[in-house]
């Protein structure tokens, strides 16, 4: 109620300087000092992974085995694993490998998603109903079980891994994208546009898609941090990035056997992990928060 | 003074910090309001009526708003000096408001029932048992069955949700009734139904009444005061008589003027030209000089003050109509 | 006589729910003269916002007959209802939900250009201006978002919108409920000068009576889905006979403090619109009911040009 008030007051001051719906959004993204703190430690990582081989001080691969199992140091920050290769240069190198997952697995969701979504909102009826029946199927089943069964049934490997994120993480995102296009289909600019003539299509992608935009990029932002967790635990388990490749989880898996001498292998990718994934957490929420502050205060 | 006004208003200035600049939503208010009086407060959307409306309960939400300045005085105490614990004393006990959206106003998960009778609870210790039998009493005084006293919000329509609303406000006999805009969302017949109940129950419970509308119909019907509000200023104050019959500033000439109505004809309407003015960048002087077809060079150079016209009716014009 | 612009025969609209059959708008019949304005008046679940989508095909007719120009329209197809929607438009209530809010002004008033017209770039901006000043927005504001605008200013570009296929006829559907005061003035004065200049013909779908009066030729009341009265606007404020019609005037409350006419308040609220029985649906609520009241009945001509749904008319 109150928050209504203060809204349309702000709304007739609008008149005089032109300001996107994101410049505002910004404005009150940069006040929440912890969506703040997420972001630069996400960009930190970002920055990491563009310049990886300038910043790593050896090889993700250089094994020596006569340094193995060394513990941090000035020479090594991190220490060393099993085989001698350097923590740090390989968790530097890993946040490549990390995010790269992150991002192309719900690249892959976020696409089919809006697609099925799209479909099944705007058409409804029965083809809305057979395909959320699919999608119903789909969620019964556990996240991580799902994502183990397809990424086995595909093979170890990174590319599999992704496929088996995005198809796992696929349903979510359609039946999000469905809510919102149900509700958008029913205002009066989508019925506006009808009337003046513009196809199915112009309609979902100029007039409903566009407006699906700020919850897709939560859902995104947030979608990476958990494909990365389910990323990791799918390498862990051994399907997921295949050694030699230094993959966070995979660092994991590998230096569980050696965890209650050398706490050093496990302790530092699983930092990284989580770092990496707070604060994705944080900047969605922020994010949310920013995009629509009727939901926030 | 001798005797003790239920409500005064003095020199009341709030304003809203936002990230754009500050919002100037009330500038300077004052009003009294005597027991039993209804007063009609009328302005058109971002003149600050809701946010007289919430001053004087103190639940602006702060921040973005900051209480700059003025006295809120309800039988002789200051609202804003008091503390949370006297707060609540008073809110829903002695000073109760109606909000414009009944649909919204109401919890979905209790009965209607539940809800008249916790404020009752609350406020008049009274037993459950014997807050629900006056929760009840409530409901018929409102004109709704007994029978529906368990029932849930979204069986009822809007004019009952309103009705049930009117019931929760007025359970602990307020002083004083706050009704922000409690018909906008009605449809006529059922407006004209709310507004007769508002009234009749008024009568009978002694309560004092602001009613903040948007429309010069409701306020002709119900009110025994007016004042109109434009940009967080209140333009002119009297009886509905002298502010209706004898208009004396353009605003409210303007307003008249913009009504279409359904017992004369008229060739044209003549609407106030212009806009509502930049909150956060009023004009200087009066705020209505803009968009005033009697404006002169002094309208903008100084603050105006209202002038008194006797009998208990001001404008704050220099150059008032007559 | 020249036919009607719009003439709409036995049109009726009914929705499936699951309590049954919904009946929004059932078995209305009305002519429009070119360049006149039907008022169809009523309160919220009266179906006279389905009425104006119906007509418009942006809902699918259950029964009855639509006539443009003379011409039936009700079944079309996929071409000829493009060429159709050029000449029929809407404005619609609220100027925030009918802007999409990613688009800018000249976005949102360009788009039925670029659509119907293929207008493209300077063209299309040059059509844009003009459409902007015939509805007295600033030229400034082109580039603008709505949320950047206020309410008046929004509807103004919905108005533009509507215009820039130049349509012959208009459904306006409460186009200034939601508007303050002193701006819905305006509004409805530039309703009024382009209908003067264009020779537009409208719908104006409304609650508020008071606004019906001023712009309408012709009046139909709505309840629940029927007409109950349809008259000449004058004579429907002069003598008006349905008791819903009564009742509906006399609730508005006037601004005029020295009218001190006897208000006819009515009791309860509106019934339901799934399955109704036959016989008038006023019934529950009338003052002046009687048995007759269960039986059918039809909008019947009482006086030259006034219609009413009523026993106590029907002799």
């Amino acid at each position: 109620m109150s928050e209504n008030i203060f809204e349309s007051l702000i709304d007739t001051t609008k008149m005089q300087k032109k300001r996107s719906l994101w410049f505002n959004a910004w404005m009150r993204l940069k006040r929440n000092k912890r969506a703040m703190v997420g972001m630069v430690i996400v960009l930190f990582f970002i920055l990491i992974a563009v310049f990886a081989p300038l910043i790593a001080p050896y090889h993700f691969d250089d094994q020596e085995l006569d340094r193995a199992f060394q513990f941090p140091s000035k020479e090594h920050i991190m220490g060393t694993d099993n085989l001698g290769r350097d923590i740090f240069s390989r968790i530097i190198y890993g946040s490549r490998i990390s995010l790269r997952l992150g991002i192309i697995s719900v690249a892959i969701s976020t696409g089919a998603g809006i697609v099925i979504g799209a479909i099944s909102g705007f058409y409804g009826g029965k083809v809305d109903n057979v395909i959320m029946r699919v999608m119903d199927i789909f969620q019964s089943i556990p996240a991580m079980l799902l994502a183990i069964t397809i990424a086995a049934s595909l093979g170890p490997g990174m590319g599999n891994a992704m496929i088996a994120i995005g198809i796992t993480r696929t349903p979510g995102t359609a039946r999000l994208i469905r809510g919102m296009i149900l509700s958008i289909r029913e205002m009066e600019y989508v019925e506006a546009a009808r009337a003046i003539t513009a196809s199915d299509f112009r309609i979902i992608f100029r007039h409903i898609l566009p407006n699906t935009l700020s919850p897709i990029l939560v859902n995104v932002t947030l979608g990476v941090a958990g494909a990365i967790i389910t990323a990791a635990g799918l390498s862990f388990i051994g399907l997921g990035a295949q050694p030699p490749l230094p993959e966070w989880g995979a660092m994991i898996a590998g230096g569980r056997n050696y965890i209650q001498r050398y706490w050093h292998l496990v302790t530092f990718p699983g930092i990284a992990i989580m770092l990496v994934v707070t604060s994705l957490n944080l900047v969605g929420d922020g994010l949310r928060d920013a995009l629509d502050p009727r939901m926030s205060r | 003074m001798s005797e003790e006004k239920t409500l005064s208003i003095s020199d009341l200035v709030v304003e809203y910090h936002t990230d754009h600049g500050v919002v100037h939503a009330v500038n300077g208010v004052s009003l009294g309001l005597e027991a039993r009086e209804t007063l009609g407060l009328v302005g058109e959307t971002g003149a600050g009526k809701t946010t007289i409306a919430m001053s004087i309960l103190k639940i602006l939400p702060t921040p973005p708003a900051k209480i700059v300045s003025g006295e809120v005085k309800f039988e002789g105490q200051d609202i804003m000096k008091m503390d949370s614990h006297d707060l609540r004393k008073v809110r829903g006990n002695k000073i109760s408001m109606i909000f414009q959206d009944p649909m919204t106003a109401l919890n979905p998960v209790f009965t209607i029932g539940e809800q008249i009778a916790e404020g009752i609870h609350l406020h008049q210790n009274l037993k459950k048992g014997d807050a629900e039998i006056k929760a009840m009493e409530m409901l018929e005084m409102v004109g709704i069955r007994r029978e529906r006293f368990t029932d849930y919000p979204h069986q009822f329509s809007g004019g009952m949700k309103q009705r049930a609303i009117i019931a929760i406000a007025l359970a602990c006999n307020p002083k004083l009734l706050l009704a922000d805009e409690p018909t906008t969302a009605l449809d006529v017949t059922i407006q004209a139904q709310v507004l007769d109940l508002i009234g009749e129950l008024k009568e009978r419970l002694n309560t004092a009444m602001i009613l903040i509308t948007h429309d010069l119909g409701v306020v002709a019907k119900s009110c025994d005061k007016v004042a109109i509000i434009y940009a967080g200023q209140i333009f002119e104050y009297g009886t509905k008589f002298q502010v209706y019959a004898e208009t004396r500033h353009p605003y409210t000439q303007g307003l008249f003027d913009s009504l279409p109505s359904i017992n004369k004809e008229v060739p044209r309407l003549k609407p106030i030209p212009g806009l509502m003015p930049n909150p956060m960048d009023l004009p200087a002087g009066c705020p209505f000089h803009p968009r005033c077809p009697r404006a002169m060079a002094e309208c903008s150079e100084r603050a105006i003050n209202p002038t008194d016209l006797g009998d208990g009716h001001w404008v704050r014009c220099i150059n008032p109509i007559n | 006589m020249s036919t009607p612009l719009l003439e709409v025969k036995e049109l009726s609209k009914y929705f499936e729910t699951p309590y049954g059959l919904l009946h929004a708008v059932d078995h209305v019949n009305f002519k429009i003269d070119r360049g006149k304005t039907l008022g169809v008046v009523g309160e919220s679940g009266c179906g006279k916002t389905t009425l104006g989508r119906t007509i418009l095909h942006l809902l699918d007719s259950t029964r009855g007959k639509i006539f443009f120009e003379g011409e039936d329209i009700t079944h079309v197809n996929r071409k000829r209802l493009k060429e159709l929607r050029a000449q029929m438009q809407i404005i619609f209530q609220d100027p925030y939900s009918s802007l999409n809010p990613r688009m800018t002004i000249s976005e949102t008033i360009g788009e039925p250009l670029r659509l119907v017209k293929n207008l493209k770039g300077e063209e299309l901006s040059r059509e844009v201006r003009r459409l902007m000043d015939v509805v007295g927005l600033a030229q400034r504001f082109i580039n603008t978002y709505p949320h950047e605008l206020d309410g008046g200013r929004r509807q103004r570009i919905g108005i533009a919108r509507a215009l820039a296929l130049n349509p012959k006829f208009i459904v306006c559907d409460e186009p200034v409920s939601a508007l303050d005061v002193s701006i819905q003035a305006q509004v409805i004065n530039l309703l009024l000068d382009l209908q003067d200049e264009w020779g537009l013909t409208y719908i104006f779908i409304t609650h508020d009576l008071s606004v019906v009066r001023y712009l309408s030729d012709e009046i139909c009341v709505m309840y629940l889905g029927q007409v109950v009265e349809k008259c000449d606007a004058d004579e429907l404020f002069r003598n008006p006979l349905h008791s819903y019609t009564q009742a509906l005037l006399s609730a508005i409350p006037s601004p005029d403090i020295f009218d001190k006419t006897e208000r006819v308040l009515l009791q309860g609220e509106l019934a339901s619109p799934v399955n109704p029985k036959p016989g008038c649906r006023f019934y529950p609520r009338c003052r002046n009911g009687c048995e007759d009241c269960l039986k059918p009945l039809e909008l019947v001509e009482v006086s030259p040009g006034h219609h009413v749904a009523c026993h106590r008319y029907s002799f």
